[in-house]
């Protein structure tokens, strides 16, 4: 790890004003998978220290809730030894030499982990060397707390700020050590939110917040049916609203980005904009999906299932052979809908197109892909393209799509000014990029020893990837959308995996934590009912099968393989930790199941009853490793967080697909989980491994429904398979 | 037509259409955002305010019908630097994750606080369920609420 | 384009004479703004009521008397109501969120339109649109009614007030163009043979100045059954109480809820509980027999197992009100 050349990614010069800049290129130094693909050389993330001591952060990831904007400050700050209260984190904006700010995937952390710490001590032995200097003393005599560098045998002590603008003519030291855990000062302990002040003080500008000058207002009337197209429109009423000043048909971008097609209103405000568009008339052509529905999807996933797979994700030893001899076949079919992210900020984006070169104000996380698609749609070179971030009210994957910023900057060019496109939530429900829904069919058959000896998993869903390349990905369709499924983590010495394309006119995305979020379900669902088939305890089940890699791990992270140890460990620290076996109250059970998920792994107990067909969860329990936490208040955040969108997930969420689009509406018929339906106990626990970090975002999602459905099997007997569970809360 | 409300403490006029709500009015044209557009429907919570004291979504009331009365959002609820004990709260309790519904939540909670609504975790639960908080800080936002309750 | 107007009422008089066709009252709001919102509303002239004050509670000769413009939560915490008909508060209490029962008013509340999915959507609805057709024969019947009262509509009145209210024997009163009249709760809604899209027995210009509570009446309690535990409308709700007599009811009140398109008094179950020594398979009895007239739809089955559920809730001496 200390392979990387400091000279390469750092680069200080004297700020203007006074102080330090920083700029330290990501791209030299990330991990290679995640670089993506970038070239680019040149910095990346600032770092000023400036005269009156502040320290500011420039960090080019996507605040959305994640709390990347402070862990990642955290990072520089420990090792500079910064005084925490005077960190500030700044918004970035899009630029091609950044490297890849796409934020998704659990990998902030991960990414950041090396370069930022080093950055920090990089900076910390410069602010050092100059007051050693200054002092004309040794400067392994001087120490470094709280943004000041001290020197104690002669008691004096010089801030960082005082020390900036010299250190900015310093050389880079070659070589820098970095703080083993035991001496982190800031790290592993909690800190709130880096952005706290200005959210409590409500004036922090999010997307749907940003005004420009001079800037109108848009609503867009879309297709309803996905695959739709404007036949004709009739604007004379919605002109006539007062405030109204154009109307402009958006014809839609294809494939990789999905613009739908439709009518904007532009008004000088968002009312006359919205009441503008209900006066709209507007014919559309249906299109080829018109006649597509829930059902549909449904029929034939659950016939695809039933045979063999159009493709083989993996197999190993002879599954069909020996569940074919086999006198018992233990058999599941597990369902789960579509789902729409359902962020809490709309999607929405302000645009300015003047003079040949648009910029943008978007709630993205993936501005590289904005700024790509938008130079695209609008014919222009990337470089005429600025995409400024802004704060995000949520994202869980919605926003690394760059549908909404695309439509703004379509907008904006056909009126020649400045504009916000601000989506309704029914726009933003009936316009999501949706988890795809999926049928599973999991056979399998047990030995003498009641341990599986055979497994076969067949899969049916729209895949992801067909929403944005029309050619299968190397190795095919099967294998993005079988995480989860595919690389199940259990010993079974003959196991397949056959995955079977849905054709959908539905978009489809990436929702937290993307296909493990059906595959851990079914997956996990029926690894408890082969320990009941065995009567055996599910935990010792699990254990007894978790001890090496049983499948072929994709090639993208071999810093990060596939450790039984570490899986192992968090679902015993959650079965102990919940008490697992020991007597519970009358009516209690208790459901447990575990993964991995994104390069990190989660374990999860509930403990429920069920009164009167009415469920009550008593307590959750969340074992999670991700290896060192760096902001423990933010992480238990994420698995907090995680566990309840699961819960959320797997008791309420439904989209339904009718006449080809969307049949929900807004959240009284797309229905959240709501805070006195959460449960009141969840506790969250952290295995520690020590290696290099990977990330809370996602890893807690995925194990909520079958856990749950685990503890209502053994609370009633019932076993359910369907996503929604056919369960209400008390 | 012309409307005419206090807001924040201060007096403040504007033209608006009779269908446009207080939430319009506050966004757009006074430039108060800390009230956010989360689904228009009363639904989500996200636009919560005070007026007159009332926990009141302001997507659901129109601007017009708010003449001569008090408003209070986010922006006025401090009282000059020191923070409304709801929003040390929240800070400390870290009750937030995104933020997008931080302000509809503070009010909310304010409000609940100003009932007497708080007595119970269960209490809070039921008077703060009408508003979402998609990233799920529940745990925290009854938290901090419950740690204001006990301090009064 | 008609412009649209908004105008306050600083009377009740001035308030009559503005309503009528062409005009819609407006209270807190919550149900008038979506309705512009979606385009429901047909009114181009909204009269805002809320100027009348209409809002107090107090004690009357013979009862107690709630403005009709008192707000939910102002209601729900009166220590009158508290004492005198805590069912109502709990009604309250239970229903939609805190801000909503903080801005909206009773009068609102008793008149709020249908909320039945078809209503809102572009499927037949002979409420939006008359003579289009009702889509619950064949659609979604989860919160349709079991007491269809005609076949133009299958959808149950949302109020939870009004089933408190009927259960405590309260009268509307409500002053329009022929002057003061007053009408039993449950005859607010119209019955069978109504004409389809009108939601109560008030014509143009009609409004509801205030509720009558008589007193007397047994305070009673508030079940609701619902699918989500807090903000949503009730599958089935049941509201009354019971009085004994050395093991023998001596006195019975039963409203039941969202089974059909008003508030259903369930005097055929009081009549069969009165006289005869309290069991809980007496209520059971009481509420199938009541409801044995119903012919629901497949959909709507369930709810005779969840009234009976609920009314066994409040009839129960046992349970602390």
């Amino acid at each position: 790890m200390s392979a990387v050349n400091r000279r390469d990614f750092l680069k200080v010069t004297a700020a203007v004003g006074g102080g330090l800049l920083v700029t330290i290129n990501l791209a030299a130094c990330r991990d290679k998978g995640a670089a993506g693909g970038t070239k680019a050389a040149d910095p990346s993330v600032f770092v000023r220290i400036n005269p009156d001591n502040t320290i500011v952060v420039t960090i080019p990831k996507s605040e959305m809730g994640q709390g990347v904007r402070t862990s990642l400050a955290m990072l520089v700050a420990e090792e500079l030894d910064a005084d925490w209260n005077q960190v500030r984190a700044e918004l970035a904006y899009y630029d091609p030499k950044f490297g890849d700010m796409g934020t998704g995937g659990s990998s902030s952390v991960r990414q950041n982990w090396m370069p930022l710490r080093t950055a920090g001590a990089t900076l910390r032995a410069m602010l050092v060397a100059t007051a050693a200097k200054e002092w004309g003393v040794d400067a392994a005599e001087c120490t470094t707390d709280n943004s000041f560098v001290h020197h104690a045998k002669g008691d004096r002590k010089l801030h960082y700020g005082a020390l900036a603008a010299k250190a900015a003519t310093q050389p880079i030291p070659a070589d820098v050590k970095l703080k083993a855990k035991a001496d982190w000062k800031l790290m592993g302990k909690d800190r709130v939110g880096i952005d706290v002040g200005p959210i409590t003080h409500g004036t922090a500008q999010y997307g749907l917040d940003v005004k420009v000058p001079g800037m109108l207002y848009a609503s867009i009337e879309r297709t309803l049916v996905f695959g739709g197209t404007v036949k004709s429109f009739d604007k004379a009423a919605a002109l006539a609203v007062p405030g109204v000043k154009d109307v402009v048909e958006i014809k839609g971008v294809g494939i990789g980005v999905t613009v739908h097609p439709g009518v904007a209103v532009v008004a000088t405000n968002t009312w006359a904009a919205m009441k503008g568009r209900k006066a709209l008339t507007i014919q559309w052509e249906a299109g080829p999906h018109a006649a597509e529905s829930s059902e549909s999807y449904l029929a034939t996933m659950r016939a695809a299932v039933e045979k063999k797979g159009e493709e083989t994700v993996n197999t190993k030893g002879d599954p069909d052979g020996v569940l074919a001899k086999s006198a018992k076949v233990i058999s599941g079919v597990f369902e789960t809908p579509f789902l729409s992210h359902a962020t809490m900020e709309p999607m929405n984006c302000t645009a300015s197109f003047k003079d040949g070169q648009v910029e943008l104000w978007s709630p993205t996380q993936y501005p590289d892909m904005a700024t790509a698609e938008v130079a695209k749609a609008l014919g222009l070179k990337p470089e005429k393209v600025r995409v400024n971030l802004t704060m995000m009210g949520g994202g869980f994957g919605r926003r690394i799509n760059p549908d909404f910023s695309v439509e703004a900057a379509l907008v904006s060019k056909a009126i020649g000014q400045p504009v916000k496109v601000v989506w309704t939530r029914e726009d933003d429900l009936r316009h999501d990029f949706y988890r795809p829904c999926s049928v599973h069919r999991i056979d399998a058959s047990l030995g003498p020893d009641g341990m599986p000896e055979a497994w076969r998993h067949r899969v049916s869903t729209p895949s992801i990837d067909v929403s944005y390349q029309e050619k299968p990905p190397e190795g095919g369709w099967g294998p993005n959308e079988t995480d989860g499924s595919a690389n199940m983590s259990y010993r079974i010495p003959n196991r397949s995996c056959e995955y079977t394309l849905q054709a959908s006119g539905v978009p489809r995305g990436w929702w937290r934590a993307v296909s493990t979020t059906h595959g851990m379900f079914a997956v996990e669902s029926m690894i408890d009912d082969l320990a009941a088939a065995a009567g055996k305890d599910p935990v010792e089940y699990r254990i007894a099968m978790i001890d090496g890699v049983w499948w072929k791990q994709p090639p993208d992270f071999p810093e990060y393989p596939f450790r039984a140890d570490r899986l192992k460990g968090v679902l015993q620290l959650a079965a102990d930790k919940a008490g697992w076996g020991k007597p519970l109250p009358k009516g209690h059970a208790m459901g447990i199941s575990c993964g991995y998920d994104h390069l990190s792994y989660a374990a999860e107990v509930f403990e429920v009853s069920v009164v009167n067909d009415r469920l009550r969860i008593h307590r959750v329990v969340v074992a999670a490793d991700a290896g060192p936490v760096v902001n423990p208040n933010g992480a238990r955040a994420m698995l907090e967080g995680g566990v309840i969108m699961g819960l959320s997930a797997a008791l309420k969420e439904r989209v339904t697909i009718k006449g080809g689009g969307v049949a929900q509406k807004n959240f009284d018929s797309y229905s959240l989980l709501r805070i006195n339906e959460a449960p009141v106990v969840i506790e969250a626990y952290f295995v520690e491994t020590d290696t290099a970090p990977t990330g809370f975002g996602e890893p807690a999602v995925p194990p909520v429904a079958a856990g749950l459905a685990n503890a209502i099997f053994r609370a009633t007997g019932k076993r359910l398979r369907t996503l929604p569970l056919d369960i209400k809360l008390a | 037509m012309e409307v005419r409300l206090t807001v924040n403490g201060r007096e403040r006029g504007a033209e608006v259409d009779p269908r446009a709500a207080l939430l319009d009015l506050l966004r757009d044209q006074f430039g108060l955002t800390g009230a956010k557009r989360g689904c228009e429907r009363g639904e989500c919570g996200a636009c919560t305010v005070l007026v007159d004291g009332r926990p009141t979504l302001s997507c659901l009331t129109l601007a017009v019908a708010n003449g001569g009365r008090s408003v209070t959002t986010i922006e006025g609820l401090a009282d000059g630097d020191r923070l409304h004990p709801v929003q040390q709260a929240f800070i400390d309790h870290d009750a937030l994750q995104c933020g997008f519904c931080t302000p509809g939540q503070i009010l909310a909670a304010v409000a609940c606080l100003d009932a007497g609504r708080a007595n119970t975790d269960d209490e809070v639960r039921e008077w703060m369920s009408g508003n979402l908080c998609r990233c799920a800080a529940y745990p925290q936002i009854v938290a901090a609420v419950r740690a204001v309750a006990a301090a009064r | 384009m008609k412009p649209f107007e908004y105008r306050t009422a600083h009377s009740i008089a001035e308030a009559i004479g503005a309503g009528g066709s062409g005009s819609a009252f407006l209270a807190a709001g919550t149900e008038v703004v979506p309705a512009i919102r979606d385009g429901l509303l047909q009114s181009d002239r909204l009269i805002d009521l809320l100027p009348l004050g209409l809002d107090r509670i107090e004690r009357t000769d013979d009862g107690l008397r709630i403005g009709g413009l008192a707000r939910l939560a102002d209601i729900a915490v009166h220590p009158d109501v508290l004492a005198r008909a805590p069912a109502l508060a709990s009604a309250i209490e239970q229903s939609a969120t805190a801000a909503i029962r903080a801005m909206g008013t009773l009068a609102g509340n008793l008149l709020q339109q249908v909320r039945c999915p078809y209503y809102r959507g572009a499927a037949p609805c002979n409420r939006r649109a008359p003579g289009s057709g009702c889509s619950v024969a064949r659609g979604d019947q989860r919160h349709a009614a079991l007491m269809p009262l005609s076949f133009h509509c299958a959808a149950v009145h949302p109020s939870d007030p009004a089933v408190a209210l009927a259960s405590l024997d309260a009268a509307v009163v409500i002053e329009g163009p022929d002057g003061r009249r007053t009408v039993p709760l449950d005859q607010l809604y119209p019955g069978a043979g109504g004409a389809p899209g009108a939601p109560s027995v008030l014509g143009p210009g009609d409004l509801i100045v205030a509720l009558d509570l008589p007193a007397g009446r047994l305070p009673g309690r508030y079940a609701k059954i619902r699918d989500r535990s807090s903000f949503d409308f009730a599958l089935v709700s049941a509201a009354g109480g019971l009085r004994l007599e050395g093991g023998i009811v001596a006195e019975a009140v039963l409203a039941l809820g969202s089974i059909a398109w008003k508030p259903w008094r369930a005097r055929r179950a009081e009549a069969l509980l009165v006289g005869r020594p309290w069991s809980p398979g007496l209520v059971r009895q009481a509420v199938a027999a009541e409801l044995s007239v119903a012919t629901p739809l497949e959909g709507t089955r369930f709810k005779v197992e969840l009234a009976i559920r609920a009314a066994s809730a409040v009839l129960d001496p046992e349970a602390t009100p």
